[in-house]
This record gives C-alpha cells, sequence and structure tokens, in this order.
C-alpha cells in the first residue's frame, strides 16, 4: 500500500493552503480555480509522526484579493469610481477561500500497511498542503479509493460513484453492504429527482450480487427485494423509447442454469391478465389471506371498528371477508354474545370498508369460500416461496387501487415476517408446521381458523422444498436464508403516525424485522410525514434532492450519519445525486447515481 | 519618550521657532505673473480615456528586509523586486500577461571587513542585475552625463572601483542602494524581455545623486537607472518614473493656475493635465519652484500630471533621448499630440479601483514585491535554518533589538 510521501506525489499540483481551521470547520486559501460546493480535497498530515490524509469537503467558498483593499471596498469603488475596473491580474492576486468540514481521516497503520478510516477528532497540521480531488483524474481517484475503502466498500450493491462537487468520480463506486437489505433504508427525494433510476440501478445491483453468490463468486446470502412498480417501468425502463431495457433485459441475458437459480418461477408480476408469460405472471391474492390488522394497517379504524373485525376474524378465520361481504353477521349476534355487544352501525362500517374486496370491484383479490367451490387461488405461496430463494421481484400495481397496493405489500410482509418469527421459534423440524399455523392463527385444537388455507399450502411447500425451510433434515438457519427487503412506496400513506396508531405490521417489521433478516426500504418525497418510530429505525437514508427546507431538515435530523456541512448540497443536489447515511458507515457520503 | 513637563517646555519653544520659519517661508510669492502666464500657456490637456487602442504597459517595484538577520558584524539584507506586464483589455481593462522573467530576490551578506564587503557588493549587484559591473557602467550613459555636467572624463575602472558601498550596518543607505538595484533591474528585464512592451513605469524619479559630483564616488544605481533608459529608447519603449512624493514646494500655485485655466470654480480641482517643466536648451522661461533644485534631472525630461483628481499631482521624469526621439516634433501641436497620447494611455492605465488615479501596473509591481510581517519572519526563519544545516550555531544569530527590548 502506498504511503504519504508517494500519494502525495500523485496528487501534484497543490491546490492550496490551509489557513485558520478549528474541530469546527477549516478554511483553505486558494488560487482562483473553478471549484463547487461539494468538492472533496486531501490534506496530507504527519502531525505527532503518523501519517494521515485527511478528507476536507468545502461547503462554501468566497472570492478574496491577495493583498489589496478588501472586497467589498473594491465593488463599492467599481460602482461609485467613473469608468473604473478591476484589473484582471494573474492568479496569485485572484484567490478563493473556501471553508469546508472535515469528513474524516486516513490513518497509515506501518505494521499492516494499510490505510484505516476515522471520523473526524482530529485537524491537519498548520498550514498544511491542499490537493484537490479532480474529477476525471483516475490517479487521484486511486488515491481516494486507497484512504476511503472503508467507508466506500468494496462488495455488496453498487449504487453509485462517490461525487466531488458536482462531478461524479468514475473510478470511486461506492457499495452498500448487502446486510444492509436486511435493515431499514430510507429513499428520500421529491418527484423529479432520480428515485425509480436509483431503485432500479439497486435491484440490478441485487441481481449481480445473486448471480455472483450462485456463481459462488461472492459469499451469500443472497438479497431477495419486493418492489412495488406503482408506474410498470422497472421490467422493460426506457426499452419502448430505444433506451435501456430493465429486468427483462437481464433476465434473457441469463443462461438456462441462472434462469433456474436467479428468476423462476417469476420476476415479474401484474394485475394484467397475462396469463403466464415467460418470467412474467398474472398476481392475484385470496381473501383468506387478508386479516383485519391488514386493513388496519392501511385505512381509518375506529376503535369499535377494530375490535369487531377481530372478533369476527376470530371467529370465522380465513372466510372472515366472505361472510362480512355475505353481510351473514345476524346469525352471529344470535350465536356470539360478544359480537352482538357491537352497534349495527359498526358492523355496517367495516362492511362497507371491505367492500372494495367484493368480487367484480378487484382485480387482486379472488373469492374465497370452499362451500361454494371457491377454493384458496392465491399466488402468495408462490411469492413466499420465491423470495426465500433470493429473488428480485417486480409487482406492477398500475391496475390495483392505492388501498390494493398498500394491501399487498402488508399481506406479504406480514406473511414474510410471521414465517421468520416462526421459524426462529422452531427448534426441530417436527415443530416447524405447528409453529407457522401459530404464526398464521390456524390453531385447529382450539377452534382458531386463522389461515388455514395459506398454512397448509405453505407447510406442503415446505415438505416439497419448494420453501427451503428444511436443510438437510434441520431447520435451516436463517443465515442462510436470502436478506429480504420489501419497498414501500408512497410510504407516508401507510407509515404516518396516525395509520401507526393502532398497530401496524410495519411497526413490528421497523422494530424487530432486522433480527429476521427483513427490512424495509421507506421510499417517499417527504420525510416529516413519515412516523418517528419508524425513521428512528432506519439505518441506511440516501437523501436526493428534497423539495423544501422543513423536509431537509427532517432528513438531516433523521440521518444515521451526522449530516452537519451538507445543507447546502441538499438544496443544489441535482438529478441522481445522493446523499448517503448511514449507521455502519463513519461519514456520509455524497454519491451519482447513473442513469440505467 | 519622556515626555516631562521641563522638557516638554524645550520643546515647545523649539516647534514655535520653526513654525516660525516656515510660514516665512511659505508667504514668500514664489511665481510671478510672467511665470504664471508662461506656466498657463504651457499646461496641457489630456482626455479622460476609458477606451484605448490596445497597448502593453509594465510596472515594477522593489522591496526587501534591511536588514533580515545579522551575526556577529555582519548582516544579511533580503532584496525583492518585481514586475509585472498589462495589456489594456475591452473586459478588464488591463489583463496582466505571464511575465517572460522572474521576479527577483536575493539574498546579500555584508560583513564589516572592508575587502570581504566590497566583494560582497560586487556580487550582489551583479547577481541582482545579472549583469558586470564594468558592463553596466559601460552600457549605461551615466559616465556621458557626469562628464559633461563635471566637463571632466572618468574611467569605467575608477567608476567601478569607486562606487560608493555602505558599511555593513549603514542600513538605511544599503536599503536605498539594495531597493533601487533590485527595482532597475526588474525594471531592465521588464524592457528586455517584455515583448512590444510601450511603457515600463518605476515609482520614483530620475534624479541622479552624484553626477553633478566632480569625483569618482558615484552609486551604481544611478548607472543601472541610465542603462534602462539606453535599452528603453534603443527598443521605443517609454521608461518613466513616476513620482507621488516629490515635495515640491509651491505647488498649489500651480494648481491655481490650472484651475483658472480650465475656469473651475474656487476650491475645484482640476484633472487631467500635464505641464513639462521648462528644460534647460528647449525652453527659453524658468520655473521658481525648481530654483535650486536640479530640475529636470541631467538626462531627463520632467512632468508634473494630475490623473485624477483626488489623487496628487505627480512628477513624470523621462528620458530626454527618449522625448527628443519619439515626442519632440517641430509643430507645437504635433508635439502635444504626442505627449497627450501617452498620457491618455497612463490615464488609462489609472483607473484600477485599488488605486484610481495612478498606473496600476506600479501599484502591482509594488503589491507583489511588498514583503508582510509574517514573510520577512519567515524568511528570516529560513535563513538561519539553512545557516544551522550548513554547521551554524543558532544562538549566533541575534536580534540585539528584540534581546534588549527595542522591539
Amino acid at each position: 500500500m502506498a504511503k504519504l510521501n508517494e500519494l502525495v506525489k500523485i496528487l501534484q499540483p497543490r491546490f492550496g493552503v490551509l489557513a485558520e481551521s478549528n474541530t469546527y470547520q477549516l478554511t483553505v486559501i486558494a488560487s482562483d480555480t473553478d471549484v463547487a460546493v461539494g468538492d472533496l480535497f486531501l490534506l496530507p498530515s504527519n502531525r505527532g509522526g503518523v501519517e494521515r490524509f485527511y478528507v476536507f469537503r468545502t461547503t462554501q467558498y468566497a472570492n478574496i484579493m491577495n493583498r489589496t483593499l478588501e472586497m467589498n471596498d473594491v465593488a463599492r469603488n467599481k460602482l461609485t469610481m467613473p469608468d473604473s475596473y478591476l484589473a484582471d491580474d494573474l492568479s496569485d492576486e485572484k484567490l478563493i477561500e473556501l471553508k469546508g468540514i472535515v469528513l474524516g481521516y486516513a490513518q497509515h497503520d506501518s505494521a499492516t500497511d494499510d490505510w484505516s478510516f476515522f471520523r473526524p477528532r482530529r485537524l491537519p497540521q498548520h498550514l498544511t498542503d491542499v490537493y484537490h480531488v479532480t474529477p476525471g483524474r483516475t490517479d487521484i481517484a486511486h488515491v481516494v479509493k486507497t484512504l476511503m475503502q472503508s467507508q466506500l466498500g468494496t462488495d455488496g450493491l453498487y449504487i453509485g460513484d462517490l461525487l466531488a462537487g458536482e462531478c461524479a468520480l468514475e473510478d470511486v463506486p461506492v457499495y452498500l453492504p448487502t446486510f444492509a437489505l436486511s435493515h431499514h433504508i430510507g429513499i428520500f427525494g421529491k418527484t423529479g429527482c432520480g428515485k425509480s433510476n436509483l431503485i432500479m440501478v439497486l435491484l440490478h445491483s441485487i441481481m449481480q450480487h445473486n448471480q455472483k453468490v450462485v456463481l459462488g463468486k461472492t459469499q451469500g446470502p443472497p438479497v431477495s427485494i419486493l418492489a412495488i412498480d406503482p408506474h410498470d417501468e422497472f421490467r422493460t425502463w426506457h426499452a419502448a423509447s430505444g433506451g435501456s431495457d430493465g429486468i427483462r433485459g437481464i433476465v434473457n441475458s441469463y443462461s438456462d442454469d441462472e434462469l433456474k437459480d436467479l428468476v423462476e418461477p417469476f420476476y415479474y408480476l401484474t394485475a394484467k391478465n397475462i396469463g403466464r408469460d415467460g418470467f412474467a405472471q398474472r398476481f392475484f391474492l385470496s381473501r383468506a389471506d387478508l386479516t383485519p390488522d391488514d386493513l388496519i394497517s392501511i385505512m381509518d379504524f375506529s376503535e369499535q371498528q377494530i375490535s369487531f373485525s377481530q372478533q369476527f376474524y376470530g371467529r370465522h378465520g380465513e372466510r372472515w371477508i366472505g361472510q362480512l361481504l355475505l353481510g351473514d353477521t345476524d346469525e352471529n349476534v344470535v350465536e356470539e354474545e360478544t359480537i352482538t355487544e357491537f352497534l349495527p352501525g359498526t358492523v355496517a362500517a367495516v362492511q362497507r370498508r371491505v367492500g372494495f374486496l367484493r368480487h367484480g370491484q378487484t382485480r387482486l383479490f379472488t373469492r374465497f369460500d370452499p362451500e361454494m367451490g371457491y377454493d384458496y387461488d392465491s399466488t402468495l405461496p408462490d411469492v413466499i416461496c420465491a423470495i426465500e430463494h433470493g429473488r428480485v421481484l417486480v409487482i406492477d400495481t398500475t391496475l390495483m387501487t392505492e388501498f390494493e397496493q398498500f394491501l399487498l405489500t402488508t399481506i406479504i410482509a406480514r406473511v414474510l415476517f410471521a414465517l421468520r418469527k416462526a421459524l426462529r421459534s422452531s427448534e426441530n423440524v417436527g415443530q416447524l408446521p405447528s409453529e407457522i399455523r401459530q404464526s398464521l392463527d390456524n390453531d385447529d385444537s382450539n377452534q382458531q381458523v386463522g389461515m388455514r388455507s395459506l398454512a397448509d399450502e405453505l407447510i406442503n411447500r415446505i415438505e416439497s422444498g419448494q420453501l427451503p425451510y428444511i436443510t438437510d433434515g434441520e431447520i435451516t438457519i436463517q443465515n442462510n436464508l436470502p436478506y429480504i427487503n420489501i419497498v414501500i412506496e408512497e410510504a407516508p400513506s401507510i407509515l404516518n403516525p396516525a395509520r401507526m396508531k393502532f398497530g401496524s405490521v410495519f411497526r413490528d417489521i421497523s422494530r424487530q424485522g432486522r433480527k429476521f433478516g427483513i427490512g424495509l426500504s421507506v421510499v417517499s418525497q417527504q420525510v416529516s410525514e413519515i412516523d418517528q418510530g419508524v425513521l428512528t429505525q432506519l439505518n441506511t437514508e440516501l437523501i436526493m434532492s428534497l423539495g423544501n427546507e422543513n423536509e431537509r431538515k427532517e432528513a438531516i435530523k433523521n440521518a444515521s450519519s451526522d449530516l452537519m456541512g451538507f445543507e447546502r448540497e441538499l438544496q443544489v443536489m441535482g438529478k441522481g445525486q445522493v446523499i448517503t447515511s448511514a449507521s455502519f458507515k463513519d461519514i456520509p457520503l455524497p454519491i451519482q447515481i447513473k442513469l440505467f | 519618550m519622556r515626555y516631562s513637563i521641563h522638557f516638554k517646555k524645550g520643546i515647545n519653544e523649539q516647534l514655535e521657532h520653526l513654525a516660525t520659519e516656515m510660514r516665512d517661508w511659505e508667504d514668500t510669492p514664489r511665481i510671478d505673473e510672467n511665470e504664471k502666464e508662461n506656466i498657463k500657456k504651457a499646461i496641457c490637456q489630456f482626455n479622460h480615456t476609458i477606451q484605448a487602442d490596445p497597448f502593453k504597459i509594465g510596472g515594477v517595484d522593489g522591496s526587501g528586509d534591511f536588514p533580515s538577520v545579522t551575526y556577529a558584524d555582519s548582516f544579511v539584507y533580503t532584496t525583492v523586486a518585481h514586475g509585472t506586464i498589462y495589456r489594456s483589455d475591452l473586459i478588464s481593462g488591463l489583463k496582466e500577461e505571464e511575465p517572460s522573467f522572474d521576479p527577483i530576490i536575493h539574498f546579500s551578506w555584508f560583513p564589516e571587513e572592508q575587502e570581504k564587503r566590497v566583494r560582497s557588493w560586487d556580487k550582489t549587484f551583479e547577481a541582482l542585475t545579472g549583469l558586470q559591473i564594468n558592463d553596466v557602467i559601460s552600457s549605461s550613459d551615466y559616465l556621458e552625463l557626469k562628464s559633461s555636467f563635471n566637463k571632466r572624463t572618468y574611467s569605467i575602472s575608477n567608476l567601478h572601483q569607486k562606487l560608493i558601498r555602505p558599511h555593513a550596518s549603514d542600513s538605511g543607505n544599503i536599503a536605498i542602494q539594495l531597493r533601487s538595484v533590485g527595482e532597475l533591474s526588474a525594471a531592465l528585464q521588464l524592457i528586455k524581455n517584455g515583448e512590444n512592451v510601450a511603457y515600463a513605469l518605476i515609482d520614483g524619479t530620475f534624479s541622479l545623486p552624484t553626477v553633478t559630483r566632480s569625483s569618482d564616488g558615484t552609486l551604481f544605481y544611478e548607472h543601472l537607472k541610465r542603462l534602462c533608459c539606453v535599452a528603453a529608447r534603443k527598443k521605443g519603449v517609454g521608461f518613466f518614473a513616476l513620482s507621488k512624493s516629490h515635495g515640491l514646494p509651491g505647488i498649489e500655485n500651480i494648481e491655481e493656475i490650472v484651475r483658472k485655466k480650465f475656469e473651475l470654480e474656487k476650491g475645484g480641482k482640476a484633472e487631467h493635465w500635464f505641464l513639462r517643466l521648462p528644460t534647460y536648451g528647449v525652453e527659453s522661461w524658468s520655473l521658481s519652484i525648481t530654483d535650486g533644485r536640479l530640475l529636470p534631472p541631467p538626462g531627463a525630461i520632467t512632468y508634473l500630471v494630475r490623473f485624477h483628481k483626488n489623487t496628487p499631482i505627480f512628477r513624470l521624469d523621462m528620458d530626454r533621448e527618449y522625448w527628443s526621439k519619439y515626442i519632440q516634433s517641430k509643430s507645437k501641436e504635433e508635439m502635444r499630440q504626442k505627449e497627450r497620447r501617452i498620457f491618455e494611455h497612463l490615464d488609462y492605465a489609472s483607473h484600477d479601483q485599488r488605486c484610481y488615479g495612478y498606473p496600476y501596473p506600479i501599484k502591482a509591481g509594488h503589491d507583489r514585491a511588498s514583503l508582510t510581517k509574517g514573510e520577512r519572519g519567515t524568511l528570516r526563519k529560513q535563513i538561519i535554518d539553512a545557516a544551522v544545516r550548513a554547521g551554524m550555531k543558532r544562538q549566533l544569530f541575534r536580534n540585539a533589538s528584540i534581546a534588549t527590548g527595542h522591539e
């Protein structure tokens, strides 16, 4: 590994000199050079005989004059003195003064001959030379990579290139570790800032990672992501307009074996009637997949309505929606003392709320009434199996109502969460079916129907090996199962404080999901509208250009790492520019996402 | 200074006497009506110039640290000089060009011991100019001027030998010599190496302190100053010395004459005018304010000029031969035109806000050459560090003033 002097030689020429400095702010005086807020600089230092490189990021700069009048005086003079000018001196007379913060420093360890990165607890020496991280200089990019490797990452999911001011350092890629997806991620940015492209790049990186895992080029586990696609764009991306193809293009490039290992049975689900078209498939759920908690998580319910729904579900289990829609509640009133306590208005209100599940009014939910010949018919078990094999699943929700979109996310998240918990609770293979049934409220010994059909399906699939919860006759260790991430689009609609008040599956996942390898990706234009409890659980934030000052403040306030000094950056960020902040990184990193 | 009451009384008496003397001198009418009329006729106006045909103008200034460090009875002096070249520019007024010569920085070591000191002076002169001393003396026209003035001949070797080389501790005179030689060396480089430079300006005058003395003792910078004139006239460069603190008495009388000529209200200040001081052999009248002064200096033509009402009247000296060759004309109007053109160019160069009314290239040269307190300190430290690395003891370098509480 190169030492300080060798790296300094590469960084030439000198950009400027460190002037006043304290632990809060550094000032650099430099020649009249074209720089931008956010530009990066390296300051070699040998204070105390320890070789260090400080990484300085400018947050503001000013034009100053060398040895002449104060700039304001010159401006005043120019205004009041007739026909006066300010002669254009060579660069050493017109200087710039940069102010900014130390992001951290890399320290050379002579024992290991390696550079380690630390948070900014120290200061460079007096009058240290300052070197500009010039975009386009591959040699300097290499130095940056050497010094900041632990922060940039070397493996995992590529998300973009380090941003220095306005330009990306193409040779300095930034990676998210794969485990970040089993934690919670916030993706914040206003309309048009490039959120979709970011998610597309992320999906591609996940697919690349999974491919490497299958080929044995990197250690597992694979990663699964459930990406809700409200605009139906991830599948074909810009292929229709002559641009790059989306997931379809990637999938088409796979060999048969790779398709088997990485894609089967599908990567694209839709509410459109496409039957089965390659690895695209019609997506539907059964009314039997639905619990009152799912509904409560996405729409307003009074306490009485919640209580009624839960009791009704407790009695009818997976048939509760059908019974409710049939209006078959009077019978219950006679038979069940507790239900008689509910006012007819409460019952009617709940009936109205589930009205959108009526046959003919939903493309998503199938009827469930075995006595009438409507058996359990849902793609949910297939989705669960696919996710537990490490898959990228895109669900096109263009033909779904907003409720349906939220509901499907909620159901899949809840079931996955329940299954992972059941898996963790099981001490042996024999115990697993009963744990799964319990987690799905199905306990026949206590006449509790719950989600019996779904439980039956899942247990069958475990036995057939489709759901990989048993390995070599033993319970599969969770570490060998994929990291799961569920993307929640328009997050404020379901993760707002009012919705979380009566409990939500997402509140549970945000608090406990990490333990079970399930993470959420909270996608939103607004940070302020999201429940504080969820925000505090985010470990990684990908912050893009935000709409207003309040949102920027909220983003800074809730970031996992200190974003002091990035306020201005957030204000001027262009399309595809992101500030990543993560609890597992020492410093926030500005990144340019490449156009997919 | 302790300012006791007893002491104060003596001072007050002295000051009163001084003031009386000054008042009496001031009250003496210095310009008669006839002279006023001559001045009025000689005063010429030029245009406030905000646009100019393309031209280049350079400026130099010198500075240093005199001395930087001392040890035993020897002293180290630092000389700095810087030249700048600008071209007229539509956007920024003046735009600086990359100089084709390096700034001058030189460290001179002067011991008190005679032989070594002389050697050190010669080494310094040659290092600063980049020329042999004899070459400077022989190429310059100073010798001719001195011979012509004193009606005797001088040999180059004698003049070389008798150059005034102040003692190592005579920091006042050393400062003048070093600063002047540094500045003129930079001017010579600018004249020789500056491409298509129309004007080269220095801060000062073309006065030659020892030219009128018959003795062989001369100052090296006198030779160098005249060498600059010779080199400039060969290249057609207007080499001018501009002095802002010339100290001519009765200057306000001239200002009043100008005001009246331009029919300004009382108290008003005329600007954009020049006045060529009567020159022996050119004009038949004389100016009483120059009585007792060698003005214009031998070999020079002197102008008084005002570029802007807020800046003082400057004295501008130019080489007489340059003047004869490039300005003097048979027709008075033609000569005025040539003079106007020069002053309009200088006026154009005097519109930078940092020194409005004064040619900016000189100011720029000054800014580059002047050393801040910090820079002086750094240079001193570097000199001592180098000496210590060479095997000397750090404690040899003392600052007696600091050590005795004088600084």
